[in-house]
Protein backbone atom coordinates (compact mmCIF):
# COMPACT_ATOMS: atom_id res chain seq x y z
CA UNK A 1 0.00 0.00 0.00
CA UNK A 2 1.44 3.46 -0.80
CA UNK A 3 1.49 5.70 1.99
CA UNK A 4 0.05 9.21 1.42
CA UNK A 5 2.70 11.12 2.98
CA UNK A 6 5.58 9.10 1.92
CA UNK A 7 4.30 9.81 -1.81
CA UNK A 8 3.88 13.55 -1.14
CA UNK A 9 7.21 14.09 0.30
CA UNK A 10 8.29 11.86 -2.77
CA UNK A 11 6.63 14.72 -4.94
CA UNK A 12 8.44 17.62 -2.90
CA UNK A 13 12.11 16.41 -2.81
CA UNK A 14 11.62 14.68 -6.86
CA UNK A 15 13.02 18.16 -8.30
CA UNK A 16 14.45 19.96 -5.64
CA UNK A 17 14.56 23.83 -7.31
CA UNK A 18 11.45 23.08 -9.17
CA UNK A 19 7.83 23.24 -9.11
CA UNK A 20 5.47 20.87 -7.09
CA UNK A 21 1.44 20.61 -7.49
CA UNK A 22 -0.54 19.47 -4.42
CA UNK A 23 -4.01 18.47 -5.66
CA UNK A 24 -6.67 19.20 -2.90
CA UNK A 25 -9.90 17.73 -3.31
CA UNK A 26 -11.75 21.20 -2.28
CA UNK A 27 -11.37 24.68 -0.24
CA UNK A 28 -12.23 23.27 2.73
CA UNK A 29 -8.93 20.78 2.85
CA UNK A 30 -6.59 22.96 1.28
CA UNK A 31 -5.51 24.66 4.48
CA UNK A 32 -5.09 21.51 6.06
CA UNK A 33 -2.61 20.09 3.14
CA UNK A 34 -0.61 22.86 3.44
CA UNK A 35 -0.04 22.84 6.85
CA UNK A 36 1.16 18.73 6.25
CA UNK A 37 3.36 20.66 3.28
CA UNK A 38 4.88 22.53 6.21
CA UNK A 39 5.74 19.91 8.47
CA UNK A 40 7.31 17.61 5.61
CA UNK A 41 9.65 21.00 4.66
CA UNK A 42 13.13 19.53 5.55
CA UNK A 43 15.16 21.15 8.14
CA UNK A 44 16.46 25.25 7.21
CA UNK A 45 13.65 25.59 4.34
CA UNK A 46 11.87 27.90 6.60
CA UNK A 47 8.27 27.82 4.50
CA UNK A 48 6.64 30.84 3.36
CA UNK A 49 2.60 30.56 2.49
CA UNK A 50 2.10 33.56 0.01
CA UNK A 51 -0.60 33.93 -2.85
CA UNK A 52 1.52 36.05 -5.08
CA UNK A 53 3.50 34.44 -7.96
CA UNK A 54 5.96 36.81 -7.67
CA UNK A 55 6.77 36.74 -3.71
CA UNK A 56 7.18 32.74 -4.57
CA UNK A 57 9.32 32.72 -7.36
CA UNK A 58 11.55 35.76 -5.16
CA UNK A 59 11.55 32.99 -2.40
CA UNK A 60 15.18 31.43 -3.45
CA UNK A 61 16.34 30.30 -0.18
CA UNK A 62 12.77 28.90 1.49
CA UNK A 63 10.45 26.20 0.54
CA UNK A 64 7.58 28.48 -1.17
CA UNK A 65 3.70 27.49 -0.38
CA UNK A 66 2.21 29.22 -3.10
CA UNK A 67 -1.67 29.06 -2.04
CA UNK A 68 -3.25 31.30 -4.98
CA UNK A 69 -6.42 33.32 -4.68
CA UNK A 70 -7.14 32.73 -8.29
CA UNK A 71 -5.80 29.66 -9.75
CA UNK A 72 -6.05 30.64 -13.36
CA UNK A 73 -3.89 33.40 -12.75
CA UNK A 74 -1.47 32.06 -10.77
CA UNK A 75 -1.03 28.96 -13.16
CA UNK A 76 -0.54 31.51 -16.43
CA UNK A 77 1.92 33.81 -14.40
CA UNK A 78 4.07 30.49 -13.58
CA UNK A 79 3.74 29.33 -17.36
CA UNK A 80 5.10 33.07 -18.20
CA UNK A 81 7.40 33.36 -16.01
CA UNK A 82 8.84 29.77 -16.65
CA UNK A 83 12.45 30.63 -17.93
CA UNK A 84 13.14 33.32 -14.85
CA UNK A 85 11.84 30.84 -13.04
CA UNK A 86 14.16 27.27 -14.26
CA UNK A 87 17.11 29.90 -14.36
CA UNK A 88 16.50 30.69 -10.57
CA UNK A 89 16.00 26.61 -9.97
CA UNK A 90 19.84 26.83 -9.84
CA UNK A 91 19.94 29.05 -7.22
CA UNK A 92 16.82 27.31 -5.62
CA UNK A 93 17.43 24.90 -3.18
CA UNK A 94 13.56 23.87 -2.66
CA UNK A 95 10.72 23.46 -4.68
CA UNK A 96 8.08 26.15 -5.26
CA UNK A 97 4.80 24.09 -4.08
CA UNK A 98 1.74 25.18 -5.95
CA UNK A 99 -1.54 24.16 -4.37
CA UNK A 100 -4.82 23.75 -6.75
CA UNK A 101 -7.79 22.47 -6.45
CA UNK A 102 -8.31 18.85 -8.37
CA UNK A 103 -10.36 19.13 -11.49
CA UNK A 104 -10.40 22.87 -10.94
CA UNK A 105 -9.41 25.86 -12.78
CA UNK A 106 -5.96 26.04 -12.43
CA UNK A 107 -6.06 22.21 -13.27
CA UNK A 108 -8.28 23.25 -16.31
CA UNK A 109 -5.63 26.21 -17.12
CA UNK A 110 -2.67 24.06 -16.31
CA UNK A 111 -3.51 21.12 -19.07
CA UNK A 112 -5.05 23.86 -21.47
CA UNK A 113 -2.79 26.48 -21.51
CA UNK A 114 0.08 26.37 -19.78
CA UNK A 115 1.66 22.90 -21.35
CA UNK A 116 5.17 23.67 -21.22
CA UNK A 117 4.81 24.19 -17.88
CA UNK A 118 2.51 21.50 -17.20
CA UNK A 119 5.70 19.22 -18.77
CA UNK A 120 8.00 20.90 -16.58
CA UNK A 121 6.12 20.01 -12.99
CA UNK A 122 6.21 16.21 -14.65
CA UNK A 123 6.04 13.81 -12.08
CA UNK A 124 6.36 16.17 -9.05
CA UNK A 125 2.64 16.22 -8.37
CA UNK A 126 0.83 14.43 -5.63
CA UNK A 127 -2.93 13.78 -4.70
CA UNK A 128 -2.52 12.87 -0.77
CA UNK A 129 -6.15 12.84 -0.47
CA UNK A 130 -6.62 10.24 -2.94
CA UNK A 131 -3.90 7.96 -1.93
CA UNK A 132 -5.39 8.07 1.53
CA UNK A 133 -8.55 6.65 0.87
CA UNK A 134 -8.07 2.66 1.43
CA UNK A 135 -9.59 0.03 -0.85
CA UNK A 136 -12.01 -1.52 2.01
CA UNK A 137 -12.39 -4.98 0.96
CA UNK A 138 -8.90 -5.16 0.31
CA UNK A 139 -8.00 -4.18 3.62
CA UNK A 140 -10.46 -6.05 5.20
CA UNK A 141 -9.10 -9.32 3.31
CA UNK A 142 -5.17 -8.37 4.72
CA UNK A 143 -6.50 -7.90 8.18
CA UNK A 144 -8.35 -11.25 8.37
CA UNK A 145 -5.45 -13.02 6.36
CA UNK A 146 -2.82 -11.63 9.02
CA UNK A 147 -5.15 -11.56 12.36
CA UNK A 148 -7.55 -14.91 11.77
CA UNK A 149 -10.30 -12.55 12.53
CA UNK A 150 -12.20 -10.56 10.68
CA UNK A 151 -11.81 -6.59 11.78
CA UNK A 152 -14.60 -6.75 13.69
CA UNK A 153 -14.62 -10.07 15.77
CA UNK A 154 -10.82 -9.23 16.47
CA UNK A 155 -12.28 -5.48 17.57
CA UNK A 156 -14.82 -7.29 20.25
CA UNK A 157 -12.04 -9.69 21.71
CA UNK A 158 -10.09 -6.07 22.14
CA UNK A 159 -13.07 -4.25 23.81
CA UNK A 160 -13.78 -7.06 25.88
CA UNK A 161 -10.34 -6.64 27.12
CA UNK A 162 -9.15 -9.92 25.44
CA UNK A 163 -6.06 -8.84 24.31
CA UNK A 164 -2.64 -7.01 25.48
CA UNK A 165 -2.62 -3.42 25.26
CA UNK A 166 0.65 -3.00 23.75
CA UNK A 167 1.48 -0.43 21.05
CA UNK A 168 1.21 -2.93 18.30
CA UNK A 169 -2.30 -4.42 19.05
CA UNK A 170 -3.04 -0.44 19.72
CA UNK A 171 -1.86 0.04 16.23
CA UNK A 172 -4.26 -3.02 14.94
CA UNK A 173 -7.29 -1.55 16.81
CA UNK A 174 -6.76 1.81 15.52
CA UNK A 175 -6.99 0.28 12.12
CA UNK A 176 -10.02 -2.33 12.99
CA UNK A 177 -11.84 0.99 13.78
CA UNK A 178 -11.22 2.26 10.38
CA UNK A 179 -12.46 -0.81 8.67
CA UNK A 180 -15.37 -1.12 11.07
CA UNK A 181 -16.04 2.39 10.23
CA UNK A 182 -16.50 1.61 6.46
CA UNK A 183 -18.82 -1.73 7.14
CA UNK A 184 -21.52 1.02 9.18
CA UNK A 185 -21.61 3.04 6.64
CA UNK B 1 -17.21 16.71 42.02
CA UNK B 2 -17.80 20.03 39.94
CA UNK B 3 -13.91 19.85 38.51
CA UNK B 4 -14.16 16.65 37.73
CA UNK B 5 -17.41 17.65 36.01
CA UNK B 6 -15.29 20.78 34.87
CA UNK B 7 -12.46 18.54 33.26
CA UNK B 8 -14.91 16.42 31.46
CA UNK B 9 -15.90 19.21 29.50
CA UNK B 10 -12.93 20.51 28.95
CA UNK B 11 -11.39 17.41 27.40
CA UNK B 12 -14.79 16.81 25.65
CA UNK B 13 -14.44 20.75 24.21
CA UNK B 14 -10.72 19.95 23.53
CA UNK B 15 -11.60 17.24 20.50
CA UNK B 16 -12.53 19.75 18.44
CA UNK B 17 -9.14 22.42 19.13
CA UNK B 18 -6.86 20.84 17.63
CA UNK B 19 -7.81 21.35 14.16
CA UNK B 20 -5.99 21.20 10.83
CA UNK B 21 -3.02 21.19 12.65
CA UNK B 22 -3.29 17.67 14.63
CA UNK B 23 -0.94 15.48 11.90
CA UNK B 24 1.58 18.37 11.19
CA UNK B 25 2.02 19.00 15.17
CA UNK B 26 2.75 15.46 16.14
CA UNK B 27 4.80 15.03 13.23
CA UNK B 28 6.68 17.91 14.28
CA UNK B 29 7.29 16.47 17.37
CA UNK B 30 8.34 13.36 15.86
CA UNK B 31 10.50 14.93 13.39
CA UNK B 32 12.83 16.92 16.78
CA UNK B 33 13.30 13.56 17.90
CA UNK B 34 14.80 12.35 14.58
CA UNK B 35 17.04 15.90 14.72
CA UNK B 36 18.18 14.27 18.23
CA UNK B 37 19.39 11.19 16.78
CA UNK B 38 16.71 8.83 18.70
CA UNK B 39 14.45 7.94 16.19
CA UNK B 40 14.92 7.34 12.04
CA UNK B 41 15.16 10.59 10.11
CA UNK B 42 12.53 8.95 7.66
CA UNK B 43 9.82 9.59 10.60
CA UNK B 44 8.94 12.40 9.16
CA UNK B 45 6.96 10.85 5.98
CA UNK B 46 6.33 7.92 7.90
CA UNK B 47 4.16 9.62 10.09
CA UNK B 48 0.80 9.13 7.71
CA UNK B 49 -2.85 8.90 7.42
CA UNK B 50 -5.00 6.69 5.56
CA UNK B 51 -9.36 7.24 5.74
CA UNK B 52 -12.24 5.74 5.37
CA UNK B 53 -15.46 8.20 4.48
CA UNK B 54 -15.22 10.57 7.45
CA UNK B 55 -12.50 8.91 9.67
CA UNK B 56 -9.03 9.75 9.14
CA UNK B 57 -6.34 7.28 11.08
CA UNK B 58 -2.75 8.82 11.97
CA UNK B 59 -0.52 6.62 12.59
CA UNK B 60 3.38 5.30 12.21
CA UNK B 61 4.21 3.21 9.04
CA UNK B 62 6.15 0.41 10.11
CA UNK B 63 5.41 -3.86 10.66
CA UNK B 64 4.25 -3.40 13.49
CA UNK B 65 3.24 0.56 14.03
CA UNK B 66 5.86 1.28 16.04
CA UNK B 67 9.07 3.24 16.09
CA UNK B 68 11.80 2.30 17.77
CA UNK B 69 13.75 4.79 20.22
CA UNK B 70 17.60 5.13 20.99
CA UNK B 71 16.85 6.12 24.16
CA UNK B 72 19.72 6.19 27.39
CA UNK B 73 18.14 4.71 30.47
CA UNK B 74 16.36 1.62 28.48
CA UNK B 75 17.56 -1.43 26.40
CA UNK B 76 14.66 -1.09 24.40
CA UNK B 77 12.38 1.23 23.62
CA UNK B 78 9.19 1.57 21.10
CA UNK B 79 6.72 4.81 20.44
CA UNK B 80 3.49 4.00 19.34
CA UNK B 81 1.17 7.15 17.99
CA UNK B 82 -2.32 6.63 17.14
CA UNK B 83 -5.21 9.40 16.36
CA UNK B 84 -8.58 8.83 14.99
CA UNK B 85 -10.07 12.45 13.58
CA UNK B 86 -13.08 13.49 11.31
CA UNK B 87 -11.25 14.21 8.09
CA UNK B 88 -13.15 17.37 7.27
CA UNK B 89 -13.60 18.51 10.88
CA UNK B 90 -10.52 17.64 12.19
CA UNK B 91 -12.46 16.60 15.64
CA UNK B 92 -10.46 14.13 17.52
CA UNK B 93 -12.03 11.18 18.21
CA UNK B 94 -9.38 9.37 19.86
CA UNK B 95 -5.78 9.61 20.59
CA UNK B 96 -2.72 7.16 21.97
CA UNK B 97 0.35 7.96 22.35
CA UNK B 98 2.31 5.05 24.69
CA UNK B 99 6.21 4.28 25.00
CA UNK B 100 6.79 0.67 26.07
CA UNK B 101 10.49 -1.25 25.97
CA UNK B 102 12.82 -2.56 28.92
CA UNK B 103 14.35 -0.22 31.02
CA UNK B 104 18.43 -0.64 32.40
CA UNK B 105 17.29 -3.71 35.21
CA UNK B 106 15.73 -5.21 32.01
CA UNK B 107 12.20 -4.76 34.20
CA UNK B 108 9.52 -4.18 31.17
CA UNK B 109 8.25 -0.35 31.32
CA UNK B 110 5.60 1.46 29.96
CA UNK B 111 4.44 4.84 29.76
CA UNK B 112 0.84 5.76 28.07
CA UNK B 113 -1.71 8.63 27.09
CA UNK B 114 -5.15 7.95 26.05
CA UNK B 115 -7.91 10.24 24.95
CA UNK B 116 -10.81 8.26 24.82
CA UNK B 117 -13.15 6.90 21.52
CA UNK B 118 -16.48 9.67 22.17
CA UNK B 119 -17.78 7.23 19.34
CA UNK B 120 -17.32 4.20 21.25
CA UNK B 121 -21.06 2.66 21.98
CA UNK B 122 -22.71 2.44 24.79
CA UNK B 123 -21.46 5.06 26.73
CA UNK B 124 -18.99 6.74 24.53
CA UNK B 125 -15.55 8.12 26.27
CA UNK B 126 -17.41 7.62 29.55
CA UNK B 127 -14.93 4.80 30.75
CA UNK B 128 -15.26 3.00 34.08
CA UNK B 129 -16.72 4.50 36.76
CA UNK B 130 -16.27 8.13 36.73
CA UNK B 131 -14.92 11.22 35.88
CA UNK B 132 -12.15 11.01 38.32
CA UNK B 133 -11.07 7.49 38.10
CA UNK B 134 -11.50 7.48 34.48
CA UNK B 135 -10.74 10.75 33.14
CA UNK B 136 -11.49 10.92 28.97
CA UNK B 137 -7.45 11.98 28.76
CA UNK B 138 -5.40 10.32 31.00
CA UNK B 139 -2.20 8.63 31.70
CA UNK B 140 -0.64 5.62 33.11
CA UNK B 141 3.04 4.90 34.35
CA UNK B 142 3.91 1.05 35.14
CA UNK B 143 5.60 -2.04 34.42
CA UNK B 144 2.41 -2.73 32.01
CA UNK B 145 -0.99 -1.73 30.81
CA UNK B 146 -1.98 -4.84 32.34
CA UNK B 147 -0.50 -5.03 36.00
CA UNK B 148 -2.67 -4.33 39.04
CA UNK B 149 -3.49 -1.62 40.29
CA UNK B 150 -3.69 0.21 37.32
CA UNK B 151 -2.68 3.98 37.70
CA UNK B 152 -4.57 6.06 35.39
CA UNK B 153 -4.01 9.39 35.97
CA UNK B 154 -5.98 12.44 35.01
CA UNK B 155 -4.37 14.96 32.82
CA UNK B 156 -4.86 18.43 32.34
CA UNK B 157 -6.63 20.46 29.50
CA UNK B 158 -4.16 19.69 26.89
CA UNK B 159 -3.99 18.58 23.19
CA UNK B 160 -3.03 15.64 21.17
CA UNK B 161 0.43 17.20 20.60
CA UNK B 162 0.83 18.62 23.94
CA UNK B 163 0.41 14.98 25.42
CA UNK B 164 2.72 13.60 23.29
CA UNK B 165 5.28 16.26 24.67
CA UNK B 166 4.78 15.56 28.17
CA UNK B 167 5.39 11.64 27.21
CA UNK B 168 8.59 12.40 25.55
CA UNK B 169 9.27 14.65 28.24
CA UNK B 170 9.36 12.09 30.29
CA UNK B 171 12.18 9.61 28.85
CA UNK B 172 14.10 11.83 26.42
CA UNK B 173 16.44 14.50 28.35
CA UNK B 174 16.20 17.89 28.09
CA UNK B 175 13.34 17.60 26.12
CA UNK B 176 11.36 20.49 27.49
CA UNK B 177 9.10 22.18 25.15
CA UNK B 178 8.26 24.64 27.86
CA UNK B 179 11.31 25.69 29.49
CA UNK B 180 10.96 27.76 32.68
CA UNK B 181 12.99 30.73 31.11
CA UNK B 182 10.49 31.13 28.18
CA UNK B 183 7.74 30.58 30.66
CA UNK B 184 9.29 33.65 33.00
CA UNK B 185 9.65 35.28 29.53
CA UNK B 186 6.05 35.01 28.70
CA UNK B 187 4.81 36.18 32.04
CA UNK B 188 6.89 39.13 32.11
CA UNK B 189 5.38 39.91 28.31
CA UNK B 190 1.74 39.89 30.12
CA UNK B 191 2.78 41.89 32.94
CA UNK B 192 1.64 38.58 35.25
CA UNK B 193 5.38 38.43 36.86
CA UNK B 194 5.71 35.78 39.77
Amino acid sequence: MREATEVLQSALQRDDGGIAVVWCPDLGLRDWLVSEVDSLAPTGARPLRTDSVAEAIAAEDRMALLVPIDETEAVLDLDGSRDKVIAESRMRKYPLVLFLVRNGDGARALAEKAPSLSSWIGGSDADPEDIANIDIQAERQRFAERTGQTPDAWLAAWRAGGIPRTGDKYALAYFAMLLEGAERA
Amino acid sequence: MKDWIALYKQHRARRGNAGEALGSSLRNALVRLADQGICAASIQGRFTNRKSGRLREWYIASDTGREPLALPGMKHAFLTVLALADSRTHHVHQFTAMLEGHGADDATWVVAVHLEDDRAPPAHDRKGSGACGHAALHCHVGRSLEVQPQVRVPLPNIGPAEALEWLLSVVVPKWEPAPWPAVVAALDERSDKL
